[in-house]
This record gives structure tokens, C-alpha cells and sequence, in this order.
């Protein structure tokens, strides 16, 4: 017989599960999303009841969605192929690692130049780069500054591998990073007693400050009106190591600025959140470092796993993405990229034990970073990191929030570009191509978008072969024969 | 649960999968734009009006999880919609006769609704800070859900009662004499 508190319980156990759903949807604790993608395991099964319509939409597809039969792929090896010539990732890596070069003479002087490509930022430690020489990590030793082009970006702060070439970059935006600087050009009575210094290092402005491109901050400065704009330079003459440090003598920092307090900073030339693809170690001359390996491409070590959609689309339009028949047991990671006929598709997003969650490159809030090669410039564009804002409804372009460092305003302006894949984040390869685009660049200044263009054929975007469909693996994972 | 019990599950699962992809297929296919129907909440929607006490719940379960299988949506996002609309059901049915196509309808495009603004809700909470001109962008592209709730209330119009008869489903909630 049941008692009068069980039965008032009773209609309370439905919302109190519809509350920890709506809770576990909102703040997913690490946890119990771990389980949940455990338990949904057996979900592939579910997926494999659609196969029907797979391939009835396979049948149905229209001669431009397919790929030609010269172009299809029968194993790893001509696919890889396939996106090796596609992604033109040689010569365009080159052509990145370049970009980093220093340009000025008297700044390659009595040093050796090592270049290097950010592979990732370590989780958790955003002014950290994870870097990768072009061979190993001989004559590379701890405090050593690392450039990017004619700018300063930081110091290597460890060495991780020493055979692979990988190292540590401390960059000039970490709260315990200081470098002397200073500024030259000043009007005479500022320079009376010799040249202004000061140390910078750190973000300025008040915590959580919204700007798309933090500023540096200054410490210490030797005189303290200062006129805003004008430039400043490395200066180490004064630390302890002088000799090692020194080597980044004469490279840029930035304008001398006001943050959001009215305190002094440096608005820096680089984007240092996500523009750094290449960046250079400077090594003393006559140090155990004379000369540096082409870049290998990072697309041809085989870590390609051929996979089969479940489906071709969400069932919410407003969503892009797809469903594919690998997961967790076949080697897939979260953040793994999707190609087909040399083009990205998308990001894993969710990986369960035999099945995974793909997002495509168009779905609303997914990020890339990005290197566009524009028709009417010789040198590539890095773009650094761009937000997917969805398909417009007017024209079916792909829309893509852009923070431009340094676009000022001006007259809007519309340049066609190719636009591929950049480096500095882990899982993705730099090289890979989007497709065509346009980078606009507005009146305003912030206002600045990158537009994917639908591909021509089918007027859609990422349009996938379904016998053409690859996810690159981890770092570890066995070359696929 | 006795055997012969779990069979009908067993097809609800089954129905609610190939609903779901029939959807994205769909979607994939572009042939509706962004009027396609909801059809997996339809079907919820469509027993959970016919069905006794806490079962009525149950469905939503099953289709939720079947949508998870065809969604990149967070599962528990999924299921917390689903499971909502059944509940509205279960509260206003017995104010209103849901089984008449006019009440059906009007719930299934009322709850297709909200199930829509929830999910968008939740993935606008995921975004990136983004300047107001490009959240303008993203919300113009993202286009709002009325019309998905306004092809579901038109396939509860024309099908939800043929969805409840689906074979092996009428075995959830017909009551034995």
C-alpha cells in the first residue's frame, strides 16, 4: 500500500530529471560528459538504421557533388596524394616560413635565423607556443629570443624534444615575460640624457578589458611623459645576459600607447593570440647551428584514416555538420579535421567509442585559423583565427568574423583570395584549402569579414564524397598502411 | 517489462530513427529550406497525448536518443528539449483534447518551437565573444525557428495521427478492454 509522501514524491521526479538535463546541457560538468559519451556508444547503431536513405541520397547526387573518377581515391597513399597537390602545402609553408624572416639586414647580422612553426598552444597556457624546427634542436639553448620577422615575440623557455626539434616559446604576452626596450626619435629635451627605456611585458588594461588585440605593458619607464605613437625597439644592453638576449637588439615591440586607465603601453604589431604561424630563433653566429632542413609537410606522414558518413547533415538547418563511422577505438581525437577531394570539411567535435560528431567549416561559432593567398598580393596573408557566423541567406556565402590587427578605417574594400588552413593549433595542418573567398575589410574599423564561397558545382559548402572522405589522426597514432 | 513488452519499443526506436533520417536527408537535400518538420518530436508528441501516466514519458527517451544518433547537438541538450514537450503534453492534455488535429498541431508547432530557441539559446551561450555587428550576421544567417515550428504543426496537422498508427506503436498505448 502505497504511503500519501510517495505519491505527492511522484510528479516531482520528472522535473527534477528534466532540471539536471537542462543543467547537464547548460554547465556540462567534464565528468558526466565523459560518461554520457561512454554510454552513447551503442549510438552508431542507431546512426546505421539511416543507411537507407545514405544511399539513396548517394544515388541521387548530382554530377558536380561527385567527384571525377580520375580525382576519386582508392587508398591512403593517392588520396594523400591528392591533398598534397591540392593544398599546394610545399610551397605555401615556404612561403609562411619566409614571412618570418627577418627583412632588415643589420637585424640577420652575426646571428643565424632558425625557423620554426608553432604546432600548438600547451591547454591552459596561452602565451606559451609549442614550436617545431626543421630538424633537431642542435645549438638551440634556453633564453634565446624568437622573432617574427622584424617584431619580437619572446624566448625559448624550454626544450621539449630534442631529435624532433621541438621547443618552447614564452611570448611576450605572459604575465612573468620582460624584455628592455626602448624608444628612439624622441624631440630633444625628452632625449637630453640618452635614450628612454623601459622593460615591457604582460597584458595592460584593466582585467578582462574587451579588445580584440591586447596591449603590452610597460614597467619602469625612465621618463614618464611620453609623447603616444612613437616607436619602441628591443633593448637588453642591461640585463645580466646580455650577450644571448642582445641578440634581439633593434627588433620591434610596438607604439608606445594609453590602455583603458590612461597608463602607459604597446600596442603590438603582431597578433599574438592567433597570427603566429613561423616564428624565428636567433642563434649567436659560430654557435653549434649552421644550417637549416626544408620543412617537411606535415600531410604526408600517412596519419590519414579513411572513414564512411553516417549522415550528410544534422537534422536541424540551422546546424552543419555530419556523423561518421569512426570513433574513440579507431584512434579519432576531439578537434580532428575532415577532408574530401583536397578540401576541409570540418572539426571533430564529440568522439564516442565507435562514431563521432563533425562539425562543418560553415556551422555557426566553429573557429580556424586561417592564411589567405589574395589574387592581386605576391605573399600570403596570415588571417589568424577566424568565428564561422553561418550562411548568408541573400548570396550562400559562408560568413566568418575576422579580427584584422591594425585594419584601419577607410574605404570598404572587397579582395578575392584562396583561403586555407593556418598553423598554431593543434590537430590542425596548416595548408589544407577552404576554397574561394573574399576578405572584406569594412569602413569601420573592427568591421572586417571573410566570406567562403559556395562551391561552384552544387552551390554548396564542403560538399563530401562520401568514397573520398578522410580524418587525419593524432600525433602517435600508426601511419595507415 | 514483460518480452513481448519491449518489442514495441524495439519499433518505436526503430520508427524514430528512420524519421530522423528522413529529416536530415531533408536538410541534406535542400529541396525544404528551413521549413522541415521536426518529425521526431511529432512522433513524441503524437503517443505521448495517447499514452497512460508516466509512460507518456518514455517516447520521449527513445526519440531523443535516436536523434542524438543524427544531431551534433549535445545529447542532454536533445533529451531536455524532448523530454519538456512531453511533459507539456502530459499537463495540458487533460485541459484540452490533444488528440483533435487542430490542438495537435498547435502544441507540436508550439513545442518545435521551443525546442528550437533552446537549442539556438545554447549554442549562442558557446560562442566566442563577437562585436555587435557580427552578432548581427550570425543571427540573420541562423534565421529563427519559426519555421520549423510552423512545418511541425502542419506534419501534426497531416500525420500525426498516422504516426501514432505506425505499425507495432498503437501496442504502446492502446489499452487493453
Amino acid at each position: 500500500m502505497r504511503s500519501m509522501g510517495t505519491r505527492a514524491r511522484r510528479p516531482w521526479i520528472p522535473l527534477a530529471v528534466l532540471a539536471l538535463l537542462a543543467w547537464c546541457a547548460w554547465r556540462p560538468p567534464a565528468r558526466v560528459a565523459a560518461l554520457a559519451e561512454r554510454a552513447l556508444a551503442p549510438m552508431r547503431a542507431l546512426s546505421e538504421l539511416g543507411a537507407p536513405f545514405e544511399l539513396a541520397l548517394r544515388a541521387a547526387s548530382r554530377p558536380g557533388d561527385v567527384a571525377a573518377a580520375e580525382t576519386s581515391a582508392e587508398d591512403a597513399l593517392s588520396a594523400q596524394r591528392a591533398l598534397l597537390g591540392s593544398a599546394q602545402g610545399d610551397a605555401l609553408r615556404a612561403e609562411l616560413a619566409a614571412l618570418a624572416l627577418p627583412t632588415r639586414p643589420e637585424l640577420v647580422q652575426g646571428r643565424h635565423c632558425a625557423t620554426a612553426e608553432v604546432l600548438e598552444r600547451p591547454r591552459g597556457r596561452p602565451d606559451v607556443l609549442l614550436v617545431r624546427l626543421s630538424s633537431d634542436a642542435r645549438g638551440i639553448e634556453l633564453g634565446l629570443p624568437v622573432v617574427h620577422g622584424d617584431v619580437y615575440v619572446g624566448r625559448v623557455s624550454a626544450l621539449v624534444d630534442f631529435e624532433r626539434g621541438l621547443l618552447e616559446v614564452e611570448l611576450v604576452t605572459a604575465a612573468e615575460a620582460f624584455v628592455g626596450a626602448r624608444i628612439e626619435g624622441l624631440p630633444a629635451p625628452l632625449a637630453a640624457d640618452g635614450p628612454v627605456r623601459m622593460t615591457v611585458g604582460g597584458l595592460s588594461g584593466a582585467r578582462g578589458a574587451r579588445r580584440a588585440h591586447p596591449f603590452l605593458a610597460v614597467h619602469n619607464p625612465s621618463e614618464r611623459e611620453l609623447p603616444v605613437g612613437v616607436h619602441l625597439s628591443v633593448d637588453e644592453t642591461l640585463t645580466r645576459d646580455a650577450e644571448r638576449a642582445g641578440l634581439a637588439n633593434g627588433y620591434a615591440l610596438g607604439r608606445l600607447a594609453q590602455d583603458e586607465r590612461g597608463t602607459l603601453a604597446v600596442e603590438p604589431l603582431l597578433d599574438y593570440r592567433s597570427g603566429l604561424f613561423n616564428v624565428v630563433v636567433l642563434c649567436p653566429q659560430g654557435s653549434a647551428r649552421t644550417h637549416e632542413a626544408p620543412p617537411q609537410s606535415p600531410l604526408a606522414d600517412g596519419r590519414w584514416l579513411r572513414v564512411r558518413p553516417l549522415t550528410r547533415a544534422d537534422v536541424d538547418p540551422a546546424r552543419a555538420g555530419l556523423k561518421l563511422a569512426a570513433g574513440a577505438r579507431n584512434g579519432v581525437r576531439e578537434g580532428a579535421v575532415v577532408w574530401s577531394r583536397g578540401r576541409l570539411i570540418g572539426r571533430v567535435a564529440r568522439v564516442y567509442a565507435w562514431s563521432c560528431d563533425v562539425r562543418a567549416v560553415h556551422d555557426a561559432g566553429l573557429e580556424l585559423t586561417v592564411v589567405a593567398r589574395v589574387a592581386s598580393e605576391d605573399r600570403p596573408r596570415v588571417l589568424g583565427r577566424i568565428v564561422a557566423l553561418g550562411v548568408e541567406r541573400e548570396r550562400g556565402h559562408a560568413l566568418f568574423h575576422w579580427d584584422a590587427l591594425g585594419a584601419a578605417p577607410g574605404a570598404a574594400q572587397e579582395l578575392a583570395c584562396e583561403l586555407f588552413t593556418g598553423a598554431g593549433e593543434a590537430g590542425l595542418p596548416p595548408g589544407i584549402p577552404l576554397g574561394a573567398g573574399l576578405l572584406g575589410i569594412g569602413a569601420e574599423s573592427g568591421q572586417c569579414l571573410v566570406r567562403l564561397l559556395p562551391e561552384s558545382a552544387s552551390g554548396r559548402h564542403a560538399p563530401l564524397d562520401a568514397r573520398d572522405l578522410w580524418l587525419r589522426l593524432p600525433e602517435g597514432a600508426e601511419p595507415v598502411p | 517489462m514483460r518480452r513481448q513488452g519491449l518489442f514495441p519499443w524495439l519499433l518505436l526506436l526503430i520508427w524514430g530513427c528512420w524519421l530522423l533520417a528522413l529529416q536530415a536527408s531533408l536538410v541534406s537535400a535542400g529541396v525544404l529550406g528551413r521549413w522541415v518538420p521536426d518529425l521526431g518530436l511529432v512522433l513524441v508528441l503524437a503517443l505521448a497525448v495517447r499514452m497512460q501516466g508516466a509512460r507518456a514519458l518514455v517516447p520521449a527517451v527513445c526519440i531523443g536518443l535516436a536523434r542524438c544518433a543524427f544531431s551534433i547537438d549535445a545529447p542532454a541538450a536533445i533529451l531536455a528539449g524532448y523530454f519538456a514537450a512531453a511533459l507539456l503534453a502530459l499537463a495540458l492534455r487533460s485541459a484540452f483534447d490533444l488528440q483533435e488535429p487542430f490542438f495537435a498541431a498547435a502544441l507540436a508547432g508550439a513545442c518545435a518551437l521551443a525546442c528550437a530557441q533552446w537549442l539556438r539559446w545554447l549554442r549562442a551561450h558557446e560562442l566566442p565573444s563577437l562585436p555587435p555587428h557580427a552578432r548581427a550576421l550570425l543571427d540573420d544567417a541562423s534565421a529563427g525557428a519559426l519555421p520549423i515550428a510552423l512545418a511541425s504543426a502542419l506534419a501534426a496537422l497531416c500525420a500525426g495521427r498516422a504516426l501514432a498508427h505506425l505499425p507495432g506503436l498503437p501496442a504502446l498505448w492502446k489499452t487493453r478492454p
